[in-house]
């Protein structure tokens, strides 16, 4: 146990129940009080393939999960291997798994965990209707001091539809689960008390929490291709959009589907894509025309294991490169990273607005880890970025949609405007729009893109920056969570740190980056990619004291907070 | 006069910009631009209400040329963008316009599917049968034996696309062949495709002068379809795989199902958020 | 053309017959106005300043049209359902056989094509027409049309006649985009 919270592995192989059983804790620690967090791991089989489910509950919110787990439940052994660097156990671990699955692999003995047999299969047997993963539930139940009824409210809800039967058989599950564990020698391992709820809390996923920060900022049209681990976005965003008088469209590919949303938002509605590395790249020439064209729309980028097909699964920052520097030609637009899971609300809602503001293409950058994960979370507060545009008036003469204005942002007419008629064009263009190949028009067309861009005001949205220390430690992403927590166990030893997590990538904001560096005579970057893009990028845009460490890594592993708390106390 | 006549608003002149073309003078596409002009006039729209949509070739320079509104796009994917406009925005007019490179190359993905998912849009194929904009190389209807392009000197070698038949099994609901020569049949044309409900297919065999000068030859061997319109799509498929492809006229007429979501809304943004609340 | 033809095309009211002249002065102007444009965007700066100076003179026969036609209620007549031979206005001069490097001669002939066919057009009026009025007007605009067939006929005499090579371009085509 890492300070008040409860890390929790769950393994089985398919038909075995292991992700609604660790849903159902999540909701029932949700429901007695606790904040949570919950990640997963599967094999490549689309049915019965191993999976394992991470848990990490307590009574403070959770945004990483923790460098151990304390404890493991193994429906069976089958395949277990694959989640071994994953599920990191030691000495003060405890194991659960069945008497009658045999030995148990080499490296969970080797790992020192306490391992207890019980007679899971056996139990299940004597179940009329038993299920190993109820079981499992009631184990978990017992061990962390779950209360019953919260626990058999959660179960009820969920088989509930699935009629009485199976409903009885759930809740004896859970009981006799509990009754294994009660009657068993295992060290608890409770969970603290709750605190008081103060507002509601929400159990959302990185990727609904960002299909609702879309659709906040006013997106009402969606175009998109099914990809791993982005297509969670689309699931929650097809029926929500619906509800609020908006549509998504399944494309015939991301060619289609990010022309499509710059067709739907060249007709006003504000639009968005999602995908993931392998879309993203199909997607980049038209990136380009949005910024030519200055249409605005948002992508967001699930990041997975790169190149090519890579690990779709997993979760890594390697897309980052080619959300900065993938688009052809000089292409100023805006590129964000969603540093939590509740972030991703916050950083999709406020590139919404970024793009309709700036009538420029966004590129949100969150994660396999952020996206498919999910987490108990206080309710976020209510933002006020709203897409808006700015538009000329019906009627108005000597229309130029491209205008060469103080600010860069030229009123852009949509169709229905008499007299705002225009073609949006990917040609370089004269202020009217019409195709123009001279130095004058581009150069003017390229400042005033880029000046848009550069003298918007980004308000303190740009990066979370926290403590004063004088060691600096820059980060993106879901890597924010562990430095996060890593500067709490620092602080705790009296190390002070600050914390510099990067919402705004690019525009690149090199007087804000200096002034929360000021006093800082160390970085450590941190960082999960494997040729240390983020570190490079940095070097780029900004200053940096001579003294910088980097600790990159890429996926599948996450970053773990301990290892980053290492780094600091070695540096100290 | 048929139920078609009534006083437009606006002249077939009004719909043209004063941007003067670059086409080559001959190019079949300028009597395209004069089909399209003088349909949006026989339909009485309102400029602001019409949007032409392109890809990129010399075909899909069309937009620029007119005075509604409209998108000179990439390479291949006017009929994407194209179909987010009209779903995002179903009042409007869209016109997608384009090259056979354009159209059934780089772009065929997007043409199987536009066909397919029957958005209510009216296509524009300046058939040419090469790439004009790149310097007359093979387009997917070049046939096999053209060899006066220095990418492929001895020809393609490779069958040309039969695009109407494939619209037609694709699932496009109105399908046409025209020639620039006729522009005022094709203006005809252009007016009932977008009168249509659904996906219309209207290839114009537009001449390229400049890299397929034998086409002027379409003068003479063009001709109207020995059909009437069929609504039944077996025969429509019999008579176009028999055809040699310069047949003109309006060759099916479907009934297909239209992709037109509702854009109504049921509830407020806030009473979506009722899904995660704990 | 077949006699039941000409019947099933026959003119016989004046604002039928000033709808197709005024269509038809319009349309060559606009074509002559189109060709010109694009000459002159292909730096055939002769040939442009001819065609356009032949658009100007579409566009006061255009006026007279109108002028004649105050008063009168015309019809709406869609393009593809004129009484023309062909399916075109006949004073077209027709794009496709324009070349960026034509000559003056070349497009002088194409001109007197356009007009040659015009007058045709108002000749088969005239004669086919049951109305006396109708047949008035025909006879008028037939011979203004002739008219210009002469005039171009004079402007012709003035150029010499393309060389054999006036379409060589010792430069290959570009390629814009
Ligand atoms: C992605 C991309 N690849 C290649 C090109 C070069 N390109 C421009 S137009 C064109 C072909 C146009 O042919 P078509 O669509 O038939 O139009 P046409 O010029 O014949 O009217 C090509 C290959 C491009 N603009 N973009
Ligand atoms: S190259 Fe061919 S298609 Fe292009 S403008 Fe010239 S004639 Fe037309
Ligand atoms: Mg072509």
């Amino acid at each position: 146990m890492s300070g008040d919270t409860v890390s929790i592995a769950i393994s089985g192989a398919g038909g075995a129940g292991v992700m609604t059983a660790a849903q159902m804790l999540l909701d029932a620690a949700a429901k007695a009080g606790f904040y949570g967090l919950m990640a997963r791991s599967s094999g490549p089989q689309i049915r019965g393939g191993e999976v394992a489910a991470f848990l990490r509950l307590g009574s403070r919110p959770v945004e990483c999960l923790d460098d151990r787990f304390d404890v493991m439940v193994a429906l069976d052994w089958l395949n277990v291997e694959r989640f071994a660097g994953e599920i990191v156990l030691d000495g003060a671990s405890v194991v659960l798994c069945d008497a009658d699955a045999g030995e148990a692999p080499e490296r969970i003995r080797a790992s020192g965990a306490q391992l207890v047999p019980l007679p899971l299969q056996e139990t299940v047997k004597n179940l009329p209707g038993g299920r190993m993963n109820m079981l499992g539930l009631g184990l978990l139940t017992g061990l962390t001091g779950l209360p019953e009824d919260v626990v058999g409210g959660v179960v009820a809800k969920g088989l509930k539809k699935r009629g009485q039967e199976v409903l009885d058989a759930g809740l004896a599950g859970v009981r006799a689960g509990m009754a294994l564990v009660a009657a068993s020698e295992v060290p608890a391992c409770r969970l603290g008390s709750s605190p008081p709820a103060v507002a509601p809390r929400w159990n959302i996923s990185g990727n609904e929490a960002a299909g609702l920060g879309c659709i906040r900022g006013g997106i009402r049209f969606v175009a998109a291709y099914p990809i791993t681990p982005a297509t969670e976005i689309l699931e929650w965003l097809a029926p929500s959009l619906e509800k609020v008088g908006g549509v998504l469209v399944q494309a015939e590919d991301e060619l289609a589907s990010i022309n499509m949303i710059i067709g739907g938002s060249f007709g006003g509605t504000p639009a968005l894509t999602a995908t993931s590395g392998p879309g993203l790249a199909l997607m980049m020439e038209s990136i380009g025309l949005a910024v030519a064209s200055e249409t605005p729309i948002v992508v967001i980028d699930v990041m997975r294991g790169g190149p090519s097909t890579g690990i779709p699964t997993k979760s890594e920052q390697s897309d980052l490169n080619i959300a900065l520097y993938g688009l052809h030609g000089d292409a100023p637009h805006i590129v964000t990273a969603a540093r939590s899971i509740a972030d991703c609300q916050f950083t999709a809602q406020w590139s919404v607005h970024l793009a309709e503001q700036l009538q420029v293409p966004v590129i949100v950058l969150t994660d396999q880890s952020l996206g498919q994960s999910r987490a108990i979370v206080d309710r976020p507060a209510d933002l006020a970025f709203i897409g808006r545009r700015e538009m000329p008036v019906a009627g108005v003469t000597g229309y130029q949609r491209y205008a060469l204005t103080a600010s860069g942002v030229s009123p852009m007419a949509i169709p229905g405007i008499p007299g705002g008629e225009y073609i949006a064009d990917g040609l370089e263009h004269a202020v009217s729009g019409r195709p123009s190949s001279g130095n004058e028009d581009h150069s003017a067309q390229l400042d005033k893109r880029a000046r848009k861009l550069e003298l918007f005001d980004y308000g303190d949205h740009w990066a979370d920056v926290e403590g004063d220390g004088p060691l600096a430690i820059v980060t993106l992403g879901s890597c924010s969570g562990p430095v996060r927590e890593a500067c709490a166990r620092a602080k705790a030893l009296g190390i002070a740190t600050r914390l510099i997590s990067l919402r705004l990538l690019a525009p690149a904001q090199e007087d804000r980056f200096a002034k929360a560096l000021e006093g800082a005579d160390r970085v450590l970057v941190v960082e999960q990619t494997h040729s240390k893009q983020f570190y490079r990028y940095l070097r780029a845009h900004y200053d940096l004291p001579r003294d910088l460490k980097v600790l990159s890594r890429p996926g599948p592993l996450p970053i773990r907070p301990g290892e980053v708390f290492d780094c600091i106390k070695a540096w100290s | 006069m048929t139920a078609l006549a009534q006083t437009p608003a606006l002249t077939a002149a009004a719909y043209k910009s004063d941007y003067r073309p670059v086409w080559c003078p001959g190019c079949g596409h300028y009597s395209v631009l004069s089909s399209l002009t003088k349909a949006l006039a026989e339909l009485g729209l309102q400029r602001e209400n019409v949007a032409v949509i392109s890809g990129i070739g010399c075909s899909s320079r069309i937009p620029a040329y007119t005075s509604v509104y409209g998108f000179h796009s990439v390479h291949g994917r006017a009929l994407p963008v194209a179909t987010g406009l009209k779903v995002a925005r179903p009042d409007l007019t869209v016109v997608v316009a384009g090259g056979d490179g354009d159209g059934y190359s780089i772009g065929g993905n997007h043409f199987l599917h536009a066909c397919r998912r029957n958005v209510d849009l009216t296509y524009l194929v300046m058939d040419n049968q090469v790439y004009g904009m790149t310097k007359g190389q093979a387009s997917p209807t070049t046939p096999a034996d053209w060899d006066r392009s220095k990418l492929t000197p001895h020809g393609t070698g490779v069958s040309p696309f039969h695009p109407l038949a494939v619209a037609l099994a694709a699932g496009a609901n109105f399908i046409a062949r025209c020639y620039a020569g006729d522009p005022n049949g094709t203006a005809r044309v252009i007016t009932e495709a977008v009168r249509h409900p659904g996906f219309s297919m209207v290839q114009i065999l537009s001449q390229c002068v400049t890299y397929q000068p034998s086409q002027k030859e379409w003068k003479t061997t063009v001709r109207k379809a020995d059909v009437t319109t069929t609504r039944d799509a077996v025969r429509a498929a019999r008579w176009l795989m028999a055809d040699d492809g310069l047949s003109t006229g309006v060759l099916y007429i479907g009934h297909r199902p239209i992709y037109r979501p509702e854009l109504q809304a049921s509830c407020s943004v806030d009473d979506l958020e009722s899904g995660f609340v704990v | 053309m077949t006699d039941d033809v000409k019947d099933a095309n026959r003119i016989d009211s004046v604002e039928l017959f000033l709808a197709h002249a005024l269509t038809l002065e319009n349309e060559a102007a606009d074509g002559y106005q189109e060709i010109g444009d694009s000459m002159a965007v292909h730096n055939n700066p002769e040939v442009a300043g001819l065609f356009l100076q032949m658009c100007k003179y579409g566009r006061m026969h255009a006026d007279e049209v109108r002028e004649l036609a105050t008063g009168l209620d015309l019809p709406h007549i869609p393009p593809w359902e004129y009484s023309w031979e062909d399916g075109e206005s006949p004073e077209s001069a027709s794009m496709d056989k324009m070349h960026y490097m034509m000559q003056p001669a070349q497009a002088l002939a194409l001109a007197m094509k356009a007009e040659r066919q015009a007058h045709a057009f108002y000749a088969g009026v005239a004669a086919s027409t049951a109305n006396p009025r109708v047949r008035e007007l025909a006879q008028q605009f037939a011979a203004e049309e002739s008219e210009h067939v002469r005039l171009l006929g004079e402007w012709i005499a003035k150029y010499p006649p393309a060389d054999d090579n006036w379409d060589y371009d010792p430069d290959p085509p570009a390629m814009p985009e």
